[in-house]
């Protein structure tokens, strides 16, 4: 288990080495002096200069590879071209917001999806399996910009239940209104997803000789889907869900527009507009730092579960 | 109920006819992909006539018919500069698919290329292409897909290329798996007793034989693409205006939600249609084609 655990924190390592080093050429492969494109064709000479200097792209190539993974290491992320403050401490201020909302999400679509899934797989081919995948499939087809305005246009323009701009305040039914619509958005999405896999997981499990000999030992079939079929079904689950994470944040950031919501996304966005390199160079290599973290612990939680992969 | 053909497991005569004769199987097999199909070919052909469907010009603006709703002269209403939406609908799609079939034929590609030669090399290559794949799929799509566009600028290359770069990996994966079981069938072994390059051996005995199961991929995948594509224009990333494109009807209808709500819900109403379609193709050959659900 040590050895699993240490060769895949080693292949994390390595992977976040490659990332930051695409960040890094990704950032620079703007045409021309981003200094220019940053202040316009009416930028003085002195001015350009001035910014290239922050920027720090007067510096060669290698040199400014060193002093971006230097940052990096040491854990500055870099400074906002825009605002001038820290590209952690902008990122920090919002992610609450981004975090809350991603995990009520993620809870969400599992409780709703996992039972549905294991429901159609137990009704194979019946009614109540036609409808669960033609609207999981429905659910996936949905753009999540397109799905936050439909959910908008109905439950905060049509009927008020909700409040059209999703900033919390104080009292807990405040912060619940602010946060159901976005996070029901984002929810139902992902448990398109889980249902889709829970049931393709259970059909696959269900056909399984210990779940025969557990029907024939007596077992009563709710005990044997519930216990030990989606017991088994979950693995695959887990790791999709992990994977589904890199979705999941960029449908937060578009839901998060639509919401009009504090968070990552309309940080990122803002960044954009305001051609802010900097930021958007720091907030990549933050997402993607979260993107390979989860996928580290999804990968942990898969060899927790399933006591074959250590042996591999 | 359909006669499947009697399944030899013997090399094909012609890969082409072996591929078509899978395909056809797989689509009977399911039948809700040949819904997909037909949904999705009238898409086409509506974006391919646009010119002569289309009632009004996409861009001919009228300011004395500013956000009208749906009439016997603008079908599907008109937005804020007056234009008429049916219209705009009808040249939008042109872009989304033409984006999304563009990405997704060069991930396609260039994907299959990189899962097959993985797959068929295997040893360090294999594992340097994957760990590749891997470090790409560690950003979010739309993430990298927005850092592309707006370093590069957005114009309709930049915006494809954007999209086929996030949407290789996938392909890598699934050309990769089934290369290294059809390397070890008998008629690549014979294939290779009687000489034939590995470059001829990949391309006319390994990839028609993975095609069905990349082009079902694609059929997903191109769904995923045109989604993406409208997301990027949803946040002011898509092909400039005033050419219409579906998320960029979106993000302006957006801007009148409270008084005039069918700009934004027909634009979206179309992208969900399309992607709707592709899905139901592409998941109904999937279940077809899979080999674990096969035979059952």
């Amino acid at each position: 288990m040590y050895a699993f655990v240490f060769k895949r924190l080693l292949l994390a390592v390595f992977t976040v080495w490659a990332v930051l080093t695409l960040v890094f050429v990704l950032v620079r492969i703007v045409p021309g002096d981003p200094a220019q494109v940053i202040l316009g064709d009416q930028a003085s000479r002195e001015a350009i200069l001035a910014l290239r200097a922050r920027l720090g792209v007067d510096k060669s190539i290698p040199e400014q590879y060193v002093v971006f993974m230097g940052g990096v290491a040491r854990g500055d992320w870099g400074t906002s071209m825009v605002t001038g403050q820290p590209v952690i401490g902008e990122v920090l201020k919002v992610l609450p917001w981004t975090l809350e909302l991603t995990l009520i999400s993620v809870a969400l679509g599992t409780v709703i999806g996992v039972p549905l899934g294991v429901w159609a797989a137990i009704r194979r081919n019946r009614f109540f399996d036609y409808v669960t995948r033609i609207v999981s499939l429905i659910g996936l087809s949905f753009p999540p910009f397109v799905s936050a305005i439909i959910l908008l246009l109905v439950l905060a323009i049509q009927f008020p239940l909700f409040p059209v701009i999703s900033a919390r305040s104080g009292s807990f039914t405040a912060w619940f209104q602010s946060i159901a619509l976005p996070a029901l958005n984002l929810g139902l999405i992902m448990a398109a997803y889980v249902t889709r896999v829970t049931r393709s997981a259970m059909l696959e499990v269900l056909q399984e000789d210990y779940v025969r000999t557990a029907r024939a030992k007596g077992v009563p079939w709710v005990v044997v889907v519930w216990r030990h079929a989606l017991r088994n079904a979950l693995i695959p689950v887990i790791t999709v869900v992990g994977l589904y994470f890199g979705i999941l944040i960029g449908n937060s950031v578009l839901t998060e527009i639509v919401f009009n919501r504090p968070g990552l996304g309309k940080l990122i966005i803002g960044a954009l507009n305001q051609r802010d390199y900097t930021m958007l160079q720091g907030m990549m290599v933050i997402y993607a730092l979260v993107v390979v973290l989860v996928n580290l612990v999804t990968d942990l939680a898969y060899a927790l579960a399933d006591p074959r992969v250590k042996l591999q | 109920m359909t006669h499947d053909a009697p399944q030899l497991d013997a090399a094909p005569r012609s890969p082409l006819r072996a591929m078509a004769t899978q395909l056809v199987r797989a689509f009977n097999t399911n039948k809700t992909s040949w819904i997909g199909l037909v949904v999705f070919v009238l898409v086409v052909l509506a974006a391919v006539f646009a010119p002569w469907l289309s009632p009004h010009d996409p861009t001919d603006q009228n300011v004395l018919q500013r956000l009208k709703p749906p009439s016997a002269d603008h079908l599907a209403g008109t937005d804020s500069f007056g234009r008429d939406i049916l219209s705009r609908l009808l040249y939008g799609a042109r872009i989304s698919l033409i984006i999304g079939i563009a990405s997704t034929a060069i991930a396609m590609l260039v994907g299959s290329l990189i899962g097959i030669v993985a797959g068929w090399y295997g040893g360090r290559l294999d594992a340097a292409l994957m760990q590749a794949m891997d470090i790409l799929l560690a950003f979010p799509s739309l993430i990298l897909g927005l850092i592309i566009v707006a370093m590069l600028g957005p114009s309709m290359t930049n915006i494809i290329a954007a999209i086929a770069v996030t949407s290789i990996p996938p392909f890598a994966r699934i050309a990769r798996a089934p290369t290294i079981a059809v390397k070890e069938r008998e008629y690549i072994e014979a294939g290779r007793a009687l000489g034939f390059s590995d470059g001829r051996l990949m391309g006319l005995h390994v990839l028609p034989n993975i095609f069905p199961e990349i082009l079902v991929m694609g059929s997903l995948w191109l769904a995923a693409a045109i989604r993406t594509e409208a997301s990027l224009a949803f946040v002011g990333l898509g092909v400039k205006p005033p050419i219409p494109t579906w998320g960029g009807m979106i993000r302006e209808g957006f801007e009148n939600i409270l008084d005039s709500a069918w700009l934004a819900v027909m634009p979206g109403m179309a992208i969900l249609i399309v992607v709707f379609a592709l899905n139901l193709l592409g998941d109904g050959l999937r279940d077809a084609i899979d080999p674990k659900l096969r035979g059952e």
